[in-house]
C-alpha cells in the first residue's frame, strides 16, 4: 500500500479526472490513465495500479457502467463510460473543483503580492 | 443486496479482474519496447510503472464487497474445520442445543394446538356446555334429564342464542350390506347452529321434524358409496326406519365428536321422567353474553326448577362450561408444568455450552496467540470465534427443528389415550422461530464473552503457551455452575412431585384387582329392549338377557365370577351408578378376595357393562 497521505490526497481528483476523461468516449483502464498524463503534459503521473480501486469504486456507485469490447488490436479489454449518475455527478464535482482552484488561486496570489 | 451479488459473482469477478490488470500491464511494456527498450527492461518498467497488482486487486475487492464475502467464508471454513476437528466438543454442543430448541419447539406446539389454538367452528368462545351438578353427592359434571333441558331451553332464550340436547349411544345400523355400529346422536334440530356445521348436500333437518337423520361425510363415504341420491333415501338404525336429509361437509367433523349419524330428537315434555339423566347440552350464548352471566342464569333457572320439583331435582344445579375449556381444561395444570420445565431444560443446555465454550476458549488461547503473532487483528479473531460459535448455533437450531418435528410425530403416540385436541398439535413455525431467538440470544451472550476473553488474551500475547485462563474466567464458570443447578432444580423438584403423586395414585386401594378382571361392553337395540318405566324396576326382557348372558359367561373356562354392571369401579361413570341406585346383581367385584365397594354394581340404564374375572395366566 502507498502511504495513507498521497493516496488520500489523490482520491477526490483522482475520480474526478477520470469521470472527466471518460466523459468523452468509453475507454479501458490503460487508456484512461495514457489519456490523464497525455493531456496533463505529463504534470499529473498516476500509479496505473491505483487506477483501478477507483474504477470499481465508481462503478460500485452507478457513475460508471463498463462493458466488454474488442481493442484495435483485437484483445478484449473492459470498456468504462460514464452514466447519467456519473454525467451530473462530473458536473458537480467540476465546480466543486472549479471554486476549490479559484479560492487556493487567490490566497496564492494575495501571499505572493 | 450487493453482497448477495458480489457472493455469486466473485469468481468472475476475480477473473475479470486479473484480465483486465494482464491487458494493462502488456500495454505498458508494449509501450516501452517501442520506446527502445529490451523486452525485459520493458517489463520491469511497465510493472514498476503500475504498481503492485496484488494491492490493487485487493483494493478493489474492498470496493465491491467481494472481500468481505471471502473472508467470511474463509471464516466459515474454518469454523467448520476447527469443529470437525474436535468432534467430541462439537458433537456435545450441537445434541445439547438441539434437544432444547427440538423439545421446546414441539412444547410449545403443543400447548398452542391443544389449549390457545380456537376451535374450527364459528365463534367458538361463544359455544359452552351446560352441565348438571348435585351438591347433595357432590357431582361436579353430570348429564341433565331431558324435561330440566326444555324447561333450561324455555327459560334462558336471552342468553342462548341456540340451547341443543345430545344423546348420544352406539347403534346398529343395519338395511345396507353388513350390520355396523355406528356412534350415533339424536340430537334437537338447533344442534347444527349451535356447532356451525354445514350440509354439503340436501339439508339438515329442522325443528318439528321427526324420523330424520343426517350422515357425517365419513359414514356417506364409507357406506353409502358417496352417492348424491342418499338425501331422502332410508336408513335402518337399531331397527327403526330414518330419512336420510342431508349430508355434512367434511370440516363439520371434530375430533371430540366424532359423531357418524344425528337423528332428529323430538319428544312431548312429560314423555321421559326428570329423575333420569342422559341429555347433555350444548348451547352458543348470544352475541356479548359472557359465561359468568350464563352461568348466574343458569343457576337462578336451576334453583327455581329444584323448588318446583323437589323430589327430582333436590341439590341439583347447573354449570356453563366453555367447550374449549370442557375439552382441554383438564390438561392445563399439566402442560403448564411440562412447558416450565422444558424452558427449564433450553436454559440449562445453554448455560452448559457457555461453560463449554468458555472452558474452550481459554484451551484454544495459544492458537489464537500465534495467529495474533501472524498478524491478524483483534477484530479478525473475534470475527472468527463468533461465526464459529455461530455456526454451531445455527446447526444445532436446525438439527432442533428436526427433533421437534419427530417429537410431534410421535405425540399421539405417546400421549395418554383420549387427550384431547392431540391431533391439532402441529409444528409451529413461531415456536421454532421463538427457540431460535433463544438459541441466538445465548450464542450472543455465551459466544461473544469467550471470544472476547479469548481475542484480548491472543492479542496481548503473554499467556501463549502457558494456557491460564485467570481469575475473571473462573467467576464466569463459577456463576454459570450455579446458575445451572438453580434451574436444574426446577425440573428436579417437579419431576419429584409428580413421581410421587404417580407413586400415590398407584397405592390407592381400589377394592379389587384389577389385574384379573376382564370388562366387556354392550348395549342392546332400544327396538328390541324397550325402555322401561321410572323407576326401572320391571325390565323382564333386559333381565332376562342378562342372565342368559351371565349363565354362558360363567360356563366358558377360566370365568369364575360374572358380573354384569351399568359402570365398573373406579370408572368416572362410578359416581353416579353408585349413587342413584341401591347395591343389585351379583356384587362379584370381591371374588378375588377385596373388599367390595359399598353401592356395588347397579340395574342398568343407559350403559351396560359385563365384568367376567378370569384367572391370569
Amino acid at each position: 500500500m502507498p502511504p495513507a497521505q498521497k493516496s488520500d490526497l489523490l482520491q477526490g481528483t483522482l475520480d474526478l479526472l477520470i469521470l472527466q476523461v471518460v466523459s468523452l468516449a468509453p475507454l479501458h483502464g490503460f487508456a484512461i490513465a495514457k489519456r490523464i498524463e497525455q493531456v496533463s503534459g505529463d504534470t499529473l503521473r498516476i500509479e496505473h495500479g491505483s487506477l483501478y480501486p477507483a474504477l470499481y469504486r465508481l462503478e460500485e456507485q452507478g457513475l460508471l457502467s463498463a462493458h466488454w469490447a474488442q481493442t484495435g488490436q483485437n484483445r478484449k479489454a473492459k470498456y468504462y463510460e460514464l452514466t447519467r449518475a456519473g454525467q451530473s455527478r462530473l458536473e458537480t464535482e467540476l465546480d466543486h473543483w472549479r471554486k476549490l482552484s479559484t479560492g487556493v488561486e487567490r490566497v496564492i496570489a494575495k501571499a505572493g503580492a | 443486496m450487493g453482497w448477495l451479488r458480489a457472493f455469486f459473482t466473485r469468481n468472475r469477478t476475480n477473473e475479470n479482474m486479473n484480465q483486465e490488470m494482464r491487458l494493462h500491464l502488456d500495454l505498458l511494456r508494449q509501450e516501452y519496447e517501442q520506446a527502445g527498450l529490451p523486452p525485459a527492461e520493458a517489463l520491469r518498467a511497465a510493472r514498476l510503472r503500475f504498481g503492485s497488482v496484488a494491492s490493487a486487486r485487493d483494493r478493489c475487492k474492498d470496493e465491491n464487497g467481494v472481500a468481505a464475502i471471502e473472508s467470511l467464508l474463509r471464516d466459515f471454513r474454518l469454523g467448520v474445520r476447527s469443529l470437525a476437528a474436535q468432534p467430541g466438543f462439537s458433537a456435545t454442543v450441537l445434541l445439547t442445543l438441539a434437544l432444547g430448541v427440538g423439545v421446546n419447539t414441539a412444547m410449545f406446539s403443543a400447548l398452542r394446538g391443544i389449549l390457545y389454538e380456537p376451535l374450527p367452528i364459528p365463534n367458538p368462545d361463544r359455544v359452552v356446555n351446560v352441565w348438571e351438578n348435585d351438591r347433595l353427592r357432590g357431582t361436579t359434571r353430570e348429564s341433565a334429564s331431558y324435561p330440566d333441558y326444555v324447561d333450561l331451553r324455555e327459560r334462558s332464550t336471552s342468553l342462548f342464542e341456540h340451547l341443543a340436547a345430545i344423546e348420544s349411544s352406539e347403534q346398529t345400523l343395519g338395511g345396507r350390506g353388513e350390520a355396523e355400529r355406528v356412534t350415533a346422536a339424536h340430537v334437537t334440530a338447533n344442534y347444527f347452529a349451535v356447532f356451525g356445521m354445514r350440509p354439503q348436500l340436501g339439508r339438515v333437518f329442522g325443528p318439528g321434524e321427526t324420523g330424520v337423520a343426517v350422515l357425517s361425510h365419513s359414514l356417506w363415504q364409507r357406506k353409502f358409496g358417496a352417492a348424491p341420491s342418499v338425501v331422502g333415501a332410508r336408513l335402518v338404525l337399531d331397527g327403526a326406519g330414518l330419512t336420510i336429509t342431508g349430508v355434512l361437509a367434511p370440516e363439520a367433523s371434530f375430533s371430540w365428536n366424532p359423531r357418524e349419524v344425528w337423528v332428529s330428537l323430538e319428544r312431548p315434555q312429560g314423555m321421559r321422567p326428570r329423575g333420569r339423566h342422559g341429555t347433555r347440552i350444548a348451547g352458543r350464548l348470544r352475541e356479548g353474553v359472557p359465561v359468568s352471566q350464563a352461568q348466574a342464569g343458569v343457576t337462578a333457572i336451576m334453583s327455581h326448577l329444584e323448588a318446583q320439583y323437589p323430589a327430582e331435582n333436590l341439590g341439583r344445579g347447573g354449570v356453563v362450561v366453555p367447550l374449549h375449556e370442557d375439552l382441554a381444561g383438564g390438561m392445563r395444570p399439566a402442560l403448564r408444568i411440562l412447558a416450565v420445565t422444558v424452558a427449564g431444560l433450553l436454559l440449562i443446555a445453554c448455560a452448559n455450552i457457555a461453560t463449554i465454550l468458555l472452558a474452550r476458549a481459554s484451551a484454544r488461547a495459544p492458537e489464537m496467540a500465534v495467529r495474533a503473532s501472524l498478524g491478524a487483528s483483534r477484530t479478525r479473531l473475534m470475527r472468527q470465534l463468533l461465526t464459529e460459535s455461530l455456526a454451531l448455533t445455527l446447526a444445532g437450531a436446525l438439527l432442533g427443528a428436526g427433533v421437534a418435528w419427530v417429537c410431534i410425530r410421535l405425540l399421539p403416540l405417546l400421549a395418554p389415550e383420549g387427550t384431547p385436541l392431540i391431533e391439532r398439535v402441529r409444528l409451529e413455525g413461531w415456536a421454532l422461530l421463538a427457540a431460535l431467538g433463544i438459541a441466538l440470544g445465548a450464542w450472543a451472550l455465551f459466544g461473544i464473552v469467550p471470544a472476547l476473553r479469548t481475542s484480548s488474551i491472543a492479542a496481548n500475547l503473554r499467556s501463549a503457551g502457558r494456557n491460564t485462563a485467570g481469575p475473571r474466567s473462573h467467576r464466569l464458570l463459577h456463576g454459570l455452575v450455579v446458575f445451572e443447578i438453580a434451574v436444574a432444580a426446577v425440573p428436579v423438584l417437579a419431576a419429584g412431585i409428580m413421581a410421587s403423586s404417580f407413586w400415590k395414585l398407584r397405592q390407592v386401594d381400589i377394592g379389587y384387582d384389577p389385574s384379573r378382571i376382564e370388562t366387556v361392553r354392550f348395549s342392546l337395540p332400544a327396538t328390541k329392549y324397550p325402555w322401561p318405566k321410572f323407576p326401572f324396576r320391571d325390565w323382564p326382557g333386559v333381565r332376562a338377557f342378562h342372565e342368559r348372558l351371565r349363565a354362558n359367561a360363567e360356563a366358558l373356562p377360566g370365568v369364575t365370577a360374572v358380573s354384569i354392571a351399568l359402570a365398573s369401579p373406579a370408572t368416572e361413570n362410578l359416581d353416579h351408578a353408585r349413587s342413584r341406585r341401591g347395591p343389585a346383581g351379583a356384587a362379584s367385584w370381591g371374588a378375588k378376595g377385596s373388599a367390595v365397594p359399598r353401592g356395588g354394581p347397579a340395574v342398568l340404564e343407559r350403559h351396560r357393562s359385563a365384568v367376567a374375572p378370569r384367572p391370569v395366566l
